[in-house]
């Protein structure tokens, strides 16, 4: 029900989405884990595209997607719940936070 | 270099909180500027009534002398001492996965967290429900009965040491709570858990029972500081209802190592916050980019010390000593305000620290309300299956955690409120005890600004961590 990550390629969900990116490179990001806000009720697709394999996950709604390198995949979420959400790389004792999605009540 | 971050910087559980809105957090300071003023101001006017307020006896009520009767404070103690029982059993023989075990979310959430609001809200329970305490009881009694041994060696306890055993005690769990990688495999906690408890029976024995729950076992005093803030007392043999914080007021003043330890109790409640804002994890990578400081943790990794050992220990080293610092600075200024020749800032310190627990109470509350409603359902799934082996023992094992559980306008409200109310409790009690150090009014009232300064950046500190994104 919370969504499904798909290929990028794949036509975004009918109704309005919010659409957001984010690149992986070499397994972080950048310039630091950016914090990305939407309001609850808003249906969020989710770009991710990196240079790696790695799984990332979106805690709190529990989403998880594979990376292959040079393949974006889409991370659907229907922001039903409101929260401060990282998204961090999946597995072992080592979790780096790629991002934050931000979900303020109305 | 990568910096790799474990799960949380508190022992277990995520939370997934938004920051204090700016404008609430905004209100909450201004509000407890103007409260302040207007406790002050009350005072001014009028002579602040003895300590002894109101006090009911409540054993006039029929439900509460069915819960005080002892088969039901037995009957309590053995369940507890069950819990206990079940949670080690589960940490060395359990599935190994945090999630899936009994061990973390139990110490963590429910009893650190838990019993903790428990303490605070209702009175210091960990007095007769202690599994430690419990079992030494049971042993105690068994060895006078069957062998006709007193379990008690009679060693007297030095004076000198005081409490500093539990001071030391409470760090090292501190550490293990803050910095230690390993505060969430089941086993080790486990293990950590046999290992205090060895420590205290054998204080126990050797001491005496009373004497080492008073001077060494730390969660002893924590939880009845946590419980002279609640307003349930237990006074001449008879449980009474008591105003909010008045047990805080009970004694004259506190031993230096009692003080020592009560800072220390403030500041890694604070610290704990402090570690997941933003403001942190830049003070740590700028310390990364310090000379010596990175070739320190480069040979600490060359003996199997990770950077983020070394950096969080030496900054829980730090921490307190800061809060120590900062307390004794206004100790000091309100004796040199007060013009008292007489007394030392050790003492007057000694006499004021108890007054800051109302604030560490709220903020401890309001920080933590969070991670009690959401990692705190964990124990639901937990308790039918809490050795991870797939069983379901209540039909609760398939139990999914409801995240949106709270509004975050109830968290934020309610966070807010509570740290307001609790800074007006320690403003108040600061009045109080000056009065009683200082003698006339005038004098008390002049002499408390450093302690109401400090309170109110004490308190600005604990709604600015609400007020910060969580990272980490």
């Amino acid at each position: 029900m919370l969504g499904v990550p798909r290929p990028a390629r794949a036509p975004a969900p009918a109704g309005e989405a919010r659409r957001l990116e984010l690149a992986i490179a070499g397994g972080k990001i950048a310039a630091g884990a950016p914090t990305h806000r939407v309001t609850q009720g808003e249906l969020v697709a989710w770009v991710l595209s990196g240079d790696a394999a790695v799984d990332v996950h979106l805690h709190g709604y529990d989403l998880e997607a594979k990376l292959a390198p040079g393949t974006p995949v889409m991370l659907v979420v229907d922001a039903s719940i409101a929260g401060r959400f990282p998204l961090s790389t999946h597995g072992g004792r080592s979790e780096t936070t790629l991002a934050y999605l931000e979900v303020y009540p109305r | 270099m990568a910096l790799s971050a474990p799960a949380s910087a508190h022992g277990f559980g995520r939370r997934f909180v938004l920051p204090l809105p700016l404008w609430l957090w905004v209100t909450g300071a201004g509000a407890t500027i103007v409260l302040t003023f207007v406790v002050v101001a009350l005072f001014v006017r009028e002579r602040v009534g003895g300590v002894r307020a109101a006090r009911l006896d409540l054993a006039r009520f029929a439900l509460v002398r069915w819960l005080i009767h002892p088969a039901v404070i037995a009957g309590a103690r053995a369940v507890a001492v069950f819990m206990f029982l079940l949670t080690l059993a589960s940490g060395f023989w359990g599935e190994q996965d945090p999630f899936r075990n009994l061990v973390p979310t139990m110490v963590w959430v429910v009893w650190w967290v838990g019993f903790a609001f428990l303490c605070a809200l209702v009175g210091d329970l960990w007095a007769f429900l202690s599994p430690i305490t419990s079992l030494f009881d049971w042993g105690a009694a068994i060895a006078r009965c069957i062998f006709g041994v007193r379990a008690w060696f009679g060693v007297p306890y030095p004076k000198r040491l005081g409490a500093w055993p539990a001071v030391a005690l409470f760090a090292g769990f501190a550490w293990c709570e803050l910095v230690w990688s390993g505060n969430d495999e089941p086993r080790a906690l486990a293990q950590a858990i046999v290992f205090y408890t060895l420590i205290a029976w054998a204080g126990m024995a050797a001491f005496g029972r009373d004497v080492w729950l008073a001077r060494g076992e730390a969660f002893a005093i924590v939880f009845g500081i946590f419980g002279r803030f609640a307003p349930l007392a237990v006074e001449d043999g008879r449980l009474v209802l008591c105003p909010l914080g008045a047990g805080l007021l009970a004694d004259a003043r506190v031993s230096p190592s009692l003080l020592v330890f009560v800072l220390l109790m403030l500041s890694t409640v604070t610290f704990d916050g402090f570690l997941e804002t933003p403001l942190a994890e830049r003070v740590v990578a700028s310390l990364y980019g310090v000379e010596s400081v990175s070739a320190f943790i480069f040979q600490a990794s060359e003996w199997g010390i990770s950077d983020v050992t070394v950096v969080r220990s030496a900054a829980l080293l730090i921490f307190p000593l800061l809060f120590i610092g900062a307390f004794l600075a206004a100790s000091w200024a309100m004796l040199k305000l007060a013009g008292v020749g007489a007394l030392s800032t050790l003492t007057a310190a000694c006499a004021f620290v108890l007054t800051l627990v109302p604030i560490a109470v709220a903020y401890h509350l309001s920080h933590y309300a969070s991670l009690l409603l959401t990692a705190g359902q964990f124990i639901v799934p937990l308790l039918s299956d809490p050795f991870g082996f797939g069983w379901d023992l209540f039909g609760t094992a398939d139990y999914k955690v409801n995240i949106g559980l709270v509004r975050p306008y109830a968290l934020w409200y309610g966070a807010t409120a509570i740290i307001v109310i609790g800074h007006v409790v320690a403003v108040y009690q600061a009045h109080v005890v000056a009065l009683r150090v200082f003698g006339s009014a005038r004098e008390a009232l002049i002499s408390q600004m450093p302690m109401i300064a400090l309170m109110v950046g004490y308190t600005m500190i604990s709604l600015w961590i609400l007020a910060q994104p969580i990272v980490g």
